[in-house]
Formats: C-alpha cells, structure tokens, sequence
C-alpha cells in the first residue's frame, strides 16, 4: 500500500552534521570544476573516500560494532544532501556504503561481517552492482550467469553489464542462476559476494556519450568461487536482491544530480544582474520543486526511522525526483541560448552540456520509471 | 480534543450542512472563528476535509476574513493550496476507484499498463501537492510565510492540471457528464489555482527572493 507523506523534520543532532560536512567540502573541492561537481555520483575518487570515512562519513548508520557510526538515518539524509549538492565525487565508496555493506549485514555469515564490513567503513573495501546482463535488463529475472558447485566451492560463469565501477571496485554483489533454467524465473536464484581479482573474472570499462567511464562489462569465465563467496541462502536471490534494490532507491540521491547546474546558474545569474521576469519564474519554479521533493525524500527517511520498509513510497520519490533532474539541463539551457554569444562562462556551458547528454540515464539506473511506475500501481491496487 | 477528532467533527458538519442556506449552522458552530485561536498545523487538516467535499461552499475563504479584511494573499494562497490538496485526494480515489470497476476489451482499464502508469503519475502528484502544502501550514495564520505559501501554491498548481487531465482521461466520456462527481472538483481545481495568485505569479516572486539571496539552491529550499 502507498502510505501518506507527512512532512517530517530533522532531529537538531542530525542537522548538526550538516556545517562540518559543508565546512569540509569546501576546503575539499575548492578547486574542482563545475562541470566535474556535476558527476556527482558518477564521480570515483579513492583519496576522497578515504578522507570521508576518516572523518566517520563512511557507514555512517552502520552499527559501531562492524565500524559504523549508528547514526540515524536522518543524519545519512544530511550528510548525502551536501555530498550530492556539492557534487562531491562519492563513486568509489557509493554502492558498498549504500546497499552492499547493509546487505550483508542482513544476510551474510558472522565471517563475511567482519571481513566485509568495517573495510567498507574504513573506506577501503568498493563494491560494484552484478544485476542487469546483456539479455536481462528491466527483466532481472531472466540472468542467465550460472554458478555450478565444484569441489570446494562454485564455478561461475556468464556476463554481467552497465556495471558501475566494475573494473575499479573489490568485490561484486551478482545475482546469478544456481539451479534450473532462465524459465523458472525468481526461482533458483542466488547471491554471491564475488572477490573481482579472483581468476577467470576480467572487467572492461565501457565508454559513456560523454567520454567517461564509469561503469563496465565483467566476465565470468568458469571463474572458482569459494564455499563462502554465497551471501545468503542458496536459492534466495530473488529476495535478496529485492531487498538489495529497496535499500538502493530510498535514499535521497535521486532529487539532486542537476543541482551542480542550477548553482552554476543562479551564481551566473546574480553576476550579471538585470534580471529578466522569466528567469525568475523559472528559479521559483525549480525551487518550488525541489522543496516539494525535498520533503518527500524526508518523509521517506522517517519512515526508514521507523523501521518500516517503503518500497511504493520511495519509488515514488525516484521517479517524480528522476524527471525534475531531467528537467533541468533543457530549461537552463534554453535560457542560455538568449544570452549573447560569448557571455556565458565556459563552465557552466560545459556543466549544461554534460547534464544535457547524460541525465537520460537519472531514470534508467536503479530501475526504470516504467519498472516504477509498475510498483506505485500495485501499490494503488491496480495489479 | 485531538487533531483527527476536530476534523471528523468538521466533516460531519460539511456533510450536513442544510445546502439551500449553509451559512448560519457554520456560523453556529464555531468553526468560522477558528483560525484566530488554532495553529496552521491545526487547520491543515480541515482545509483538506473541506477540499475532499466536491460541493463544499468557500469555508476557508470565509474562516479567513474573520482574521483580516481583506485577506492577506500569502495567508489565502495557503488555505487555497490545502484545499487543492485535499481535491487531489479525492480525484485520485474516485480515479483508481473508477480504474478497477471500468471493464473495456473484457477487464478492468485499470489492468492496461498504459492505465497504471498513468494513475501513478497521478498518485505521485498529489503526494507532491499535499507534502507542498503541508509545508506551508506552519505557525500562526496572522504570519503565515510568504515563500512557504508561494512554495505551495506553485507545486498545488501543477499537480492540479497535471492531476485532473489524468483524471479526466482516465474516466472518458463520463467525466465531462453534468451528473457525474469529476467535474465538481475539477472545476474547484481549475479556480483555486487561477485565484490568489496562479503559478507564474507566484514562481516570479520566489525566483526574486532566491535571486536576491546568497545561498545555494538545496540552502534556499531548506530556508523555506
Ligand atoms: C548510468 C547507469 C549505471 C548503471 N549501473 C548499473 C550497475 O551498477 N549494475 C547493474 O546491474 N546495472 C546497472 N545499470 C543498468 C540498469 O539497471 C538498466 O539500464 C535498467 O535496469 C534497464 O535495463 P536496460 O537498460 O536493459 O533496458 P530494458 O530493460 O531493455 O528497457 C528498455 C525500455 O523498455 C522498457 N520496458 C522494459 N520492460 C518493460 C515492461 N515490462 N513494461 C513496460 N516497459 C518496459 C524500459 O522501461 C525501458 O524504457 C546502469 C545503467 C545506467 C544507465
């Protein structure tokens, strides 16, 4: 069922993470371009990680016994809204912090804990995604990677692709087939928590519009896996991965990836003076929005709070977030096309530009808006 | 008494209302006086029971000169975006409550794909409108703020004609009909939005205020 947003607040010990973080991100990314802030998310950087995690900032609602700081999740919702306002590069750390280290430490043995977990709070440990494959997109039912038992442990064989850092992170969470055919659907399914230097896996970046590369295509050639490399119960990794993919969509990062950009332009705006009418309605506009949003990704942290799982609501807030990132880079752009040629700043053409090109993706990773879409209507009764 | 049984009292007195002359049986019980005592909080509740009421008469706008005449557009703007959300609310449970009985092709058009994720474009609207408006019921009405109200009222705006054109396609024919209940909140949608201020008035005001500032655009929305 879709429950109600109620407008939530956050608690002042939460808020106080806020001017440290800020006060370090400023110092940190003095010097980094615009049109690079505007990755975001996309963005790796290990020496960056590092210093989060130094400071607490990586894990930071994990529990303290596996190296977490036990914060809230009101505190993670602060702490993620700077990072991603700033456009801090978060990448390396990104997955393993967000839903990895979480996962495992709802499913994994006492050993892959403490093997696992406090590394990824120290800011060492990167995890990559191993869900879609070349034929199993939307459809994550259908992989077809298979692990097999061999003497000792698994062999592992099969493709998985778009996956984001897969040729710079450690380890990789992959929801592959251990028994039956690719028909049997949800059934048969497991997780593995894949060691990447392990022998027969190699991973190749694929190169992205824009010239980055981010994510990649990791192949499993009758890759040994040891007995311990299952996360779980064999045969459970269709709710694993449900669970896996809830705690990937309910944080707040999907709500602020334009927002680089629209600094870049309400700076470039408050410059230059002489403000047109439609520029301030279009600064009002987005503002209105965001603040919508804003208290709608807060609603759901509360939720989280509380314990609850909410599935249909941060769908919800992922695929309204999703479309008014999107939104951005067309209505800003179109605003700086009436400005005189050689007026704008450099950076904030390319910063327009990156975001122009890529931000189709913001509704495609993670799950698309129709795969949402789907969810928010059986929430509504529909299906 | 608690905030949920001042507004079932509220909804009961709406229901009943004798409907050739409403006014003195709202005017007899009290609830006209209320926002010179109560907390927006306190009336955000209300202003949705009254928005749900597809016949309701202008309650709000009637609460509202009793505390000033003439009403302070921030103020009417705000009890006018509670009143769209609670709209909204309606319209999306009359929609989904039409998807699921409406059969074409040999089911319910709430079955087609098409149909569901048009419904849940709408669901999310109005959980937009109603968290946007929440968010300006706060504090005393005499000093309701500005920016919060302009927040509201914009984002109530959108998801108001973005709301009732699904709705509307969602029902076919027989939500432009006289007899059928659609149109009432529909038309209701339509002058709320258009009154104390429509979007672009309202936007214009907010991008001067976030212009004029020097904070950042996460900074602004938190400041609101
Ligand atoms: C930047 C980026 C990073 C990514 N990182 C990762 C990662 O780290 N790990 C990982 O595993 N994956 C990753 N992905 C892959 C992502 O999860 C998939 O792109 C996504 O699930 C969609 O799959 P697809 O691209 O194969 O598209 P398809 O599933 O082929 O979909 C194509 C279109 O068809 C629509 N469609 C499909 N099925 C239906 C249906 N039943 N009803 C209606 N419409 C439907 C889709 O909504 C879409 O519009 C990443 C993608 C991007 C863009």
């Amino acid at each position: 069922m879709l429950e109600t947003l109620n407008l939530a607040a956050i608690p002042p010990e939460d808020e106080a993470l806020r001017e440290p973080v800020r006060a370090f991100l400023a110092e940190r990314l003095a010097a980094v371009s615009a049109a690079r802030r505007a990755r975001t998310w996309m963005g790796y950087d290990a020496d960056f990680t590092k210093a989060l995690a130094e400071k607490g900032w990586v894990g930071l609602t994990l529990p303290q016994d596996y190296g977490g700081q036990a914060r809230s999740p009101f505190a993670r919702f602060v702490l993620i809204e700077e990072l991603l306002a700033a456009g801090a590069p978060v990448a390396a750390h990104w997955i393993a912090e967000r839903q990895s280290a979480p996962l495992i430490l709802r499913y994994g043995t006492e050993e892959q804990k403490r093997r696992i977990v406090p590394a990824v709070c120290r800011g060492e440990a990167f995890f990559c995604i191993g869900m879609s494959e070349p034929n199993s997109g939307s459809d994550l039912a259908s992989v077809r990677s298979r692990a097999d038992r061999v003497d000792g442990g698994w062999k592992l064989s099969g493709t998985k692709i778009w996956t984001t850092y897969g040729h710079k992170a450690h380890f990789m969470i992959a929801l592959v087939r251990t028994s039956g055919a690719p028909e049997d659907r949800n059934n048969g399914l497991s997780q593995f928590l894949i060691d990447l230097k392990a022998p027969g896996v190699t991973a190749r970046p694929i190169r992205d519009l824009a010239g980055d590369e981010h994510f990649s295509e990791v192949h499993f050639d009758d890759a040994i896996l040891p007995e311990d490399a299952l996360l779980g119960q064999e045969g459970a990794g269709w709710e694993q991965v449900n669970a896996e993919l809830a705690f990937e969509r309910s944080g707040p990062e999907r709500i602020y990836s334009s927002t680089v950009l629209v600094d870049a332009w309400l700076d470039y705006l408050r410059g230059r003076g002489n403000l047109t009418d439609a520029e301030r309605v279009l600064a009002g506009r987005l503002l209105a929005e965001l603040s919508a949003l804003r208290n709608m990704s807060l609603s759901v942290t509360a939720m989280l709070a509380a314990g609850k799982s909410p599935v249909v609501e941060a769908s919800v807030v992922k695929d309204l977030g999703t479309g008014f990132e999107q939104s951005i880079p067309t209505l800003i752009a179109d605003h700086l096309a009436g400005e005189a040629d050689g007026v704008v700043p450099a950076e904030l053409l390319a910063t327009v530009e990156y975001l122009g090109g890529m931000c189709p993706t913001f509704s495609l990773r993670g799950g698309t808006r129709e795969i949402l879409r789907g969810i928010i209507a059986r929430g509504l009764g529909l299906r | 008494m608690s905030d949920d049984l001042i507004s079932e009292q509220f909804a009961r007195l709406l229901d009943g209302l004798p409907p050739d002359d409403p006014w003195p049986t709202l005017q007899e019980s009290g609830f006209l006086d209320l926002l010179a005592e109560a907390s927006l909080e306190e009336v955000f509740p209300l202003a949705l029971v009254v928005g749900a009421r597809a016949r309701a008469p202008n309650v709000l706008d009637a609460m509202a000169k009793r505390l000033a005449d003439p009403v302070p557009r921030a103020l009417a703007a705000t009890l006018a975006a509670g009143e769209m959300a609670g709209a909204l609310e309606a319209v999306q449970a009359l929609t989904v409550d039409y998807a699921l009985t409406r059969r074409q092709f040999g089911r319910e058009i709430g079955k087609f794909q098409a149909i569901q994720h048009q419904i849940a474009v709408l669901a999310q609207e109005v959980i937009a409108a109603r968290i946007a408006a929440q968010a300006a019921f706060v504090g005393a009405p005499a000093e309701v703020s500005e920016h919060r109200a302009a927040a509201a009222k914009i984002r109530c705006n959108q998801a108001a004609v973005r709301g009732s054109a699904i709705a509307h396609a969602v029902h076919g024919a027989i939500g432009v009909s006289d007899e059928f209940v659609l149109h009432h909140y529909t038309r209701r949608l339509r002058a709320l939005s258009l009154s104390h201020g429509g979007e672009a008035w309202w936007a214009a005001k907010l991008g001067d205020w976030a212009l004029s500032e020097a904070q950042d655009f996460t900074s602004l929305a938190r400041a609101l």
